[in-house]
Parts: C-alpha cells; structure tokens; sequence
C-alpha cells in the first residue's frame, strides 16, 4: 500500500514537473507582460483539453496494450495515419528545435556563455539520455527536478501583489493597447502551447513503455487529472509574475533572461538559481519528450521495433530516428535563428496541427474491437467532441491571425 | 486487370503551389522596411520604440537587482546583454524603415535618435556589471535619462499617427 502510494505520488509529480516545457514557459510570460492575466482563461480550457486527450490515449494503451499511433495507423489506414503522421511529426520536430534551443537559453543564464556554444552540448546530452538512460529515471529525474519551476508560484506569493488587481485582471479583456486580433492571436498560441501534440503521443507511448495494464488506469487518470491542473497553475503563476513585475514597467518579454527578473525581485539569488535549475531541467525533459516523440511516431506508423524498454540495437531505427530529429535541431539553431522565435511559431503551428492529431484519438477511443468494455463515456465523448470544434476552430484562425498581426506585432 | 487514372500532380501545379506558399509565407515575413504607406512606418516606429523603452526598462530591472545582490552576475550579464540586442535591433528597425513624406521622416529622424541615444546607457550597464562593485548611481541616471527621451520620441509618434487619422 505505501509502495502503491509513492508510486502515484511520484507520478502526480513528475506530471507537475513535467508539464511545462519551453511554449509553455515563453508564451505565458510574453501573455503576462503584455496582457496581464487577462488570458489565463485559455489556460484552464488547454489543461482541461489535455486532461480529456490524454486520458483517452491513456487508456488506449492501458487497455490494448499498445500505442495509439500504432492503432490509428491500423484502424484509419496508411493515407489518413500518413496525414497525422506528417502534421505530427513537422510540430513536433519544430518544438524539438525550441527545446533544444530553450536547454541553451537556460544553460546560457547559468553560465553567461553565448547559447550557439550550448546548443551542440546540450542536444549531446539529450542523446546520450536518450541512448543510455532507464526510462523510468528519465522520467522521475527530469519531471523532479522540473518541480523547481515552483519557484515561479513562491515568487508570486513574495511579490505580495494587491490580490484584488490580479483577480481583477482575470477578466476576459482585451487591453487598450492591443487590438482583439493581436489578443485572440496569443489565446491560439497559448491554447497550443497548452495542447502539444507531441505530449498525448508521449504519454501513450510511455504508457506501454511502463507496460501499463487496465489496473494502472486509476493510477494514470491521477496522474492526468491532479498532475496537469497543478502544472497548469504553474504556467498561470509564470503569466503573474510577468503581470506584476513587468507589465507595469512596460517590459515585453522577447528573451528567456526576462523571466529571471521578477524571481530576483520577489526571493533574490537563491530562488533564481532554483529557477534556473527548474528551467533547464523543464526543457530538458521537453527535448527528451519530444525527440522520443519522433522516434515513437515515426517507428509506429511504418512498423518498426520501438521503445526505450528494447536495447537500442533491437531498435536502431527508432534510434536513429531520434538522432537525426537532434541533428536536424541543431542545424536549425545553428543558423542563428533566434530560438524564442521558433518556440512563438512552433506554438502557432501546433494550434494548426491539433485536430489532425486528436480527432484520431478520439475515433480509437470509441472503437470496442480495441477498448471493450472501456470505450469512452457520454461525458468523455462530450468533452472530446466539444473540443474538437475548439480545435478547429483554433487551427482555422492560426495562420490567418498570424499574418494579420505580424506574429502578434 | 484495371488500370487507376493517374492521380500524379503535373509538375506546374506542384511548382506554382511551392512558388505561391512561399511568397504568401514570405509576405507575412516581411519586415516592416518595406511598408510604403506612411502612417505603416509610423506604427512600426512606434513599435521599435516600444521594443526600445522595453529594452531600457529590463537593463534598470536587471543593474537595480544586481545591485541590491538578488540577481547573480552572469544572469544579470546576460539580461543586460539581451537588452542591448534589443535596443540595437530596435535601432536598425527604425533606420532601415521607408517613409515616404517629409513630416514622418522628421518625426522617423526623431525616432532614430532617441532610440540611438538608449544603446548606450543599456551598453555601459553591461559594462558595470562586468567591472568590481560600485554605486549604479550614474547607470541607473543614464538609463532613465534615455527612458524619459523614448517618452517623448513615443508621444511625438503618437501624435503623428493621430494626425494622420483627424483630418
């Protein structure tokens, strides 16, 4: 029993810790320091849409005891799965380069080394995780470590804000120096941010990679549905920290040394080390996520031997999926494109790529030959259904939001 | 045996497809320099003012930090110098921009110097924080000396943009 609850207990966690990664991290302060709370909203509908997702690709390999890509690929066939498989795998390649980016960005304030110089250690070191480390202790280390983002939630308390304010700004408005286009085009980014498509592919992948059965499947609906809200007030808590520090000062956030400000003015250099340490360890894990993301994926839909449980020479081309994914990254950022950039953008394009990546989720989920007795529920299939229109509606506007406001101008 | 009518795209199409994604992506990349239309440029001085001011304000936050001991060096060296990309690229932004009549380019000029006039200060709190402790007296002057000049720089953009739309 005490084993059981540790067990759950590190998986709420490392839920928690594992949540965040560079969208969240950039878009939230950028929304903070230019709209105060006012999109916090678009928060709670992206953790509960996580929440839903998550929980059905959960359950698909708890039950099947497989990956929801491997079943999507069977049940919807190659054209349609070959769909998916592209809007996926272009998301999550791009959220692998702004990981890897945001690693070097996190390092770079730790050091004061330029971050061009980090980027080619940094995905080294992901490699070499990803070559040599237990999954499980890939998992716990970083999502712990993650848990130093808390930081962010002390420094709020620290800042001793006037609370009626900050509740006030929670109000749905779009301030008097944005325009409504510029607002809905951050609610899309942060609604993407939120909703990644890498994190459902991961968390059924790493399902079977736990060899979870249907009797994990209350260990894994907590870990979706208290781990992810907690997360979600950690990014909420990101957005006030920026509102209270540096919207005033009329700060736009536009580089990862801007989050370390209001941390050094609410609890000084203790807690913007803690931070520090939370940011690399956030995108760290978001690079392991998301290269595993690729590899899982691509290995799923043509049939390959998959999986961090299988030593790497029982599957190399999942393997070297994932190097050449990091070597792709590098390149990217080695151009000097600014790696901030590619996480505003890879947010957007994960806002365009959702419906592709959950609508299948919700067909399997919905199929007895795979689920049995445990296909979805009326209030399951609601809020799937429900969202779905979100998402669309989400994707649709993207690109066109996107050109008319100059990426958020 | 049955043969499929060939599905292939032709070699046009597929050409004008790319050809149309990548000028449709690349106008929606543009910088604002090539605006044409005054009352555009104006809203993109605006902006790189913003970006400006915005540059000078997290250079305060960070030597203010610094400082009082709640932010350590090499952070505060990097905020600092992130601040000072800002600042250039808001420099560049400005100068770079094509305004058409004589009043915007006045109140461009303006813009450009005021936003010139911020590197420096931004600059020479990295460079305070690169040397042995000392007072951020002068620093913290300079910087809300060039803070205050944005101001007006932004007001006076404002003002042209307000003409423009009142007849």
């Amino acid at each position: 029993m005490k084993s059981r609850l540790l067990t759950v207990a590190l998986g709420i966690l490392t839920a928690i810790g594992g949540f965040l990664d560079a969208g969240d991290l950039v878009t939230n302060a950028v929304v903070g320091s230019r709209f105060g709370l006012s999109l916090a909203w678009v928060v709670v509908v992206g953790v509960v849409g996580i929440c839903v997702f998550a929980h059905m690709s959960g359950k698909v390999a708890a039950v099947s005891g497989r990956a929801t890509f491997e079943i999507i690929r069977e049940r919807l066939g190659p054209t349609t799965a070959g769909l998916n498989l592209a809007a996926s795998l272009a998301v999550t390649v791009l959220t692998l380069i702004a990981e890897v980016g945001g690693i070097a960005l996190a390092l770079q304030l730790a050091s004061s080394v330029d971050h061009r110089l980090w980027v080619p250690v940094a995905a080294l070191a992901v490699w070499l995780v990803l070559w040599r480390v237990k999954f499980n202790l890939m998992e716990n280390v970083t999502g712990l470590l993650g848990l130093a983002l808390v930081g962010f939630a002390v420094a709020v308390f620290l800042l001793g804000p006037d609370w009626g304010d900050l509740a006030a700004q929670l109000v749905p408005q779009v301030p008097v120096q944005e325009s409504a286009a510029v607002y809905w085009y951050f609610a899309v980014a942060l609604f993407g941010a939120a909703m990644t498509p890498y994190e459902v592919f991961f968390f059924s992948s790493g399902g079977v990679e736990d060899r979870w059965t249907v009797k994990d499947l209350a260990t894994s609906r907590l870990n979706v549905l208290v781990g992810f809200p907690l997360g979600g007030l950690l990014s909420i808590s990101i957005a006030a920290c920026a509102a209270i520090v540096l919207l005033p000062a009329g700060i736009q956030v536009d580089s990862m040394s801007q989050l370390t400000l209001p941390i050094a003015e609410a609890g000084g250099t203790l807690l913007v080390a803690v931070v520090i340490v939370g940011l690399v360890a956030a995108t760290f894990g978001a690079a392991l996520e998301t290269a595993l993301s690729t590899g899982y994926t691509l290995s799923q839909y043509l049939g390959w031997s998959w999986g961090k449980f299988r030593r790497p020479v029982h599957a190399p081309r999942f393997h070297l999926a994932m190097i050449l994914a990091l070597v792709v990254a590098v390149g990217v950022l080695m151009t000097n494109v600014d790696p901030i950039a590619v996480t505003e953008y890879s947010v957007v394009f994960s806002a365009v790529a959702l419906p592709l990546t959950y609508l299948p989720i919700l067909v399997v989920a919905n199929d007895p030959e795979y689920m049995g007795e445990h296909v979805n529920g009326r209030v399951m299939n609601l809020l799937g259904t429900v969202y779905l229109v979100i998402l669309v509606v989400a994707a649709l506007a993207a690109i066109p939001l996107m050109i008319a406001t100059e990426a958020g101008g | 045996m049955t043969s499929r009518p060939n599905r292939q795209p032709s070699r046009p199409a597929v050409v004008l497809t790319v050809v149309v994604a990548l000028t449709c992506g690349l106008a929606a990349c543009a910088p604002a320099a090539t605006r044409a239309d005054d009352a555009g440029a104006l809203d993109s001085v605006s902006d790189h003012l913003d970006d400006s001011s915005s540059a000078v304000a997290s250079a305060e936050l960070a030597v203010r930090a610094r400082a009082a001991g709640r932010l350590p060096a090499v952070t505060a060296d990097v905020a600092v110098g992130d601040a000072v990309e800002t600042a250039t690229g808001a420099v560049h932004g400005i100068g770079t921009l094509v305004v058409a009549t004589g009043d915007a380019d006045r109140v461009r000029d303006d813009a450009l110097d005021a936003a010139s006039a911020a590197v420096g200060p931004v600059a020479a709190a990295r460079t305070w924080l690169g040397r042995p402790p000392s007072p951020a007296d002068d620093v913290l002057r300079a910087l809300d000396d060039a803070s205050s000049t944005l101001d007006d720089a932004s007001g006076t953009v404002d003002e042209a943009l307000a003409r423009r739309v009142t007849p």
